[in-house]
């Protein structure tokens, strides 16, 4: 699935209205390889998050995992979780991640890398 | 408490591989321990691998290695907008012996590393995370062993090394990390994208067994960071690193940094019709030497991406080669610590002998220039002004005459909009941070 896709931007220097062809997340993520576990190695705390109004990790996170559900609470989809960490240190809030890397080689793995 | 080993190395990656084979060759009794289901499938790279620091380890790598293809170009790109200024050097002789730089895919080069280790009569455990490290109780308490996520048992050890790589989780738990490492790490995001062979030889204009190495400052904007793309035999790889600061304060996603590059002009006819095989992310430690942290502490010696051992500057773009050499210098005193050779003054052996190194005094040396090349007249004027000066001398602008370099320049300047005195200050500083 290709898509269309425009994003704009208040800094000056930035070219306004321009148009690339995006991949969609789903589409870049499908050719790695994850074998995921039953159980997930990050868990987020609502209640914590439900505070948070940066919401880092939902601009951040390199894989499109973090989402503002309907309810203001953050979504998150572990299971094509890469791993990185980048959640973890840009979250400002204190005990809103239980981050752990996934147990037993599960999780994402690389067969390029 | 179970099977007793000497040493234990936590990841088995470039330097932990290298740590359990100058451990085992040192006489101890080394587990591996990978969380991986094999060495390199959590791995990341961005690009070329420099393996002379092999030659005391592996003295036959040359013959072993499972590469890709060995870099005999080097491209320095600069962008700005549709534009591009690049710097190119061409060596024919980088692909004969003793070859400089390689490119090898990480799955295949860790687990060929970890394999040298096995080797040696070290015990490789894969698909097992190691959670804890636990230490004697007393007054001086040094290693007990190390505790994993699919035993409630401890793996008795009398020394450990963390290779754990740049997230570093046991080494922030002990109080090991920098506390000012998280500000110095970058995002690596990159996509591996499929292309046969013959088409990359004729894209990149190099035989079969030869590769190129692009590395690429500005086109990032907003963000701050810089972007790569390398040859692998049937595969190129093309990604960006960004500033975590920058990520979080312009909320622009990495990704679509990697899409600006990739559609770049320069960029995009090296790329296109190619079929996207893999999307990784991986931080990476910048800070350099300032962010090495504690060393070692009672037993426990960190090492590699976990100890900063990168030096990401932009011309410079080295990782593997410092990981291996402190790793492998690791590897020696856990195995010296073992054996109850050293007292007090261990920590302090350690550190001196990295300083000693290559890795010491390169990351030493050029301490400064990591922040000197994220800084916003590296990021920003320094493409725009090149580009704009290019631009203005290659462009014939008959009927007008040539104005003439210096007012070329001039106009350069005033065109890009740049403060004159601050940027030679900032490019002095620049080539101070290098010298």
């Amino acid at each position: 699935m290709i898509q269309r896709w425009t994003q704009s931007c208040d800094n000056d220097i930035y070219e306004k209205d321009s148009i690339i062809t995006y991949v969609s997340m789903t589409e870049r993520l499908s050719n790695n390889n994850f074998f995921i576990d039953k159980t997930p190695h990050i868990i987020v705390n609502q209640s914590i998050c439900s505070g948070c109004e940066q919401r880092t990790c939902i601009h951040a996170c390199p894989a499109e995992l973090f989402v503002e559900l309907h309810d203001g609470s953050i979504g998150f989809n572990y299971e094509q979780c890469l791993e990185c960490g980048t959640c973890l240190i840009l979250c400002s809030k204190d005990g809103a991640l239980t981050w752990n890397y996934p147990n037993d080689g599960r999780g994402v793995s690389y067969r390029y890398g | 408490m179970s099977t007793l080993y000497d040493v234990v190395v936590v990841g088995a990656g470039p330097a932990g591989s290298a740590a359990a084979i100058t451990a085992a060759r040192g006489g101890s009794k080394v587990a591996l321990i990978e969380r991986g289901i094999y060495p390199g499938a959590k791995s990341v790279y961005g690009g070329v691998m420099y393996l002379k620091v092999l030659d005391r380890i592996v003295p036959t790598w040359r013959e072993e290695i499972p590469f890709e293809r060995w870099i005999t170009k080097r491209h320095t790109m600069v962008l700005d907008g549709s534009t591009s200024v690049t710097v190119s050097y061409h060596d024919d002789g980088w692909g004969r012996h003793p070859y400089n730089g390689v490119t090898c895919l990480r799955s295949n080069f860790d687990s060929w590393f970890a394999s040298k280790a096995q080797l040696e009569g070290v015990d490789l455990i894969t698909a097992t995370t190691v959670v804890d490290v636990k230490f004697h109780s007393g007054s001086n308490p040094s290693v007990m062993g190390v505790t994993l996520s699919n035993s409630d048992q401890t793996v008795g050890c009398r020394s450990v090394v963390l290779a754990e790589g740049a997230l570093s989780p046991l080494a922030d738990r002990l109080g090991l990390s920098s506390p000012s490492k998280n500000h110095h790490l970058t995002l690596g995001v990159k996509e591996v994208l499929k292309l046969d062979p013959s088409t990359i030889d004729e894209r990149f204009g190099v035989p079969h067994d030869q590769g190129v190495d692009i590395e690429i400052l500005g086109g990032l904007s907003p963000l701050v960071g810089g972007g790569f793309l390398y040859t692998n035999r049937d595969t190129v790889s093309v990604g960006v690193i960004i500033s975590l600061e920058s990520l979080k304060h312009h909320q622009v996603r990495a990704e679509y940094a990697l899409e600006q590059i990739k559609h770049h002009p320069s960029i995009e006819p090296f790329i296109k019709d190619s079929m996207q095989v893999e999307y990784l992310a991986h931080l990476i430690p910048e800070g350099g030497w300032r962010d090495r942290g504690t060393l070692m502490k009672q037993g426990v010696y960190v090492t590699g991406e976990a100890a900063s051992s990168t030096l990401a500057l932009g011309i410079w773009l080295e990782g593997i080669n410092y990981a291996i050499e402190m790793g492998a210098i690791a590897g020696e005193h856990a195995t010296r610590y073992s054996e109850g050779k050293y007292g007090d003054e261990a920590s302090r052996q350690y550190e001196d002998d990295i300083k000693r190194s290559f890795v010491g005094k390169n990351l030493k040396k050029l301490r400064f220039a990591p922040e000197v090349v994220l800084s916003n007249p590296i990021q920003r004027t320094l493409p725009i002004l090149l580009n704009k000066t290019a631009s203005s001398i290659f462009t014939v602008t008959d009927p007008l005459p040539k104005s003439g370099l210096i007012k070329t320049l001039y106009r350069a300047i005033k065109e890009a909009n740049v403060a004159v005195v601050p940027t030679i200050k900032a490019l002095l500083k620049t080539f101070w941070s290098f010298k």
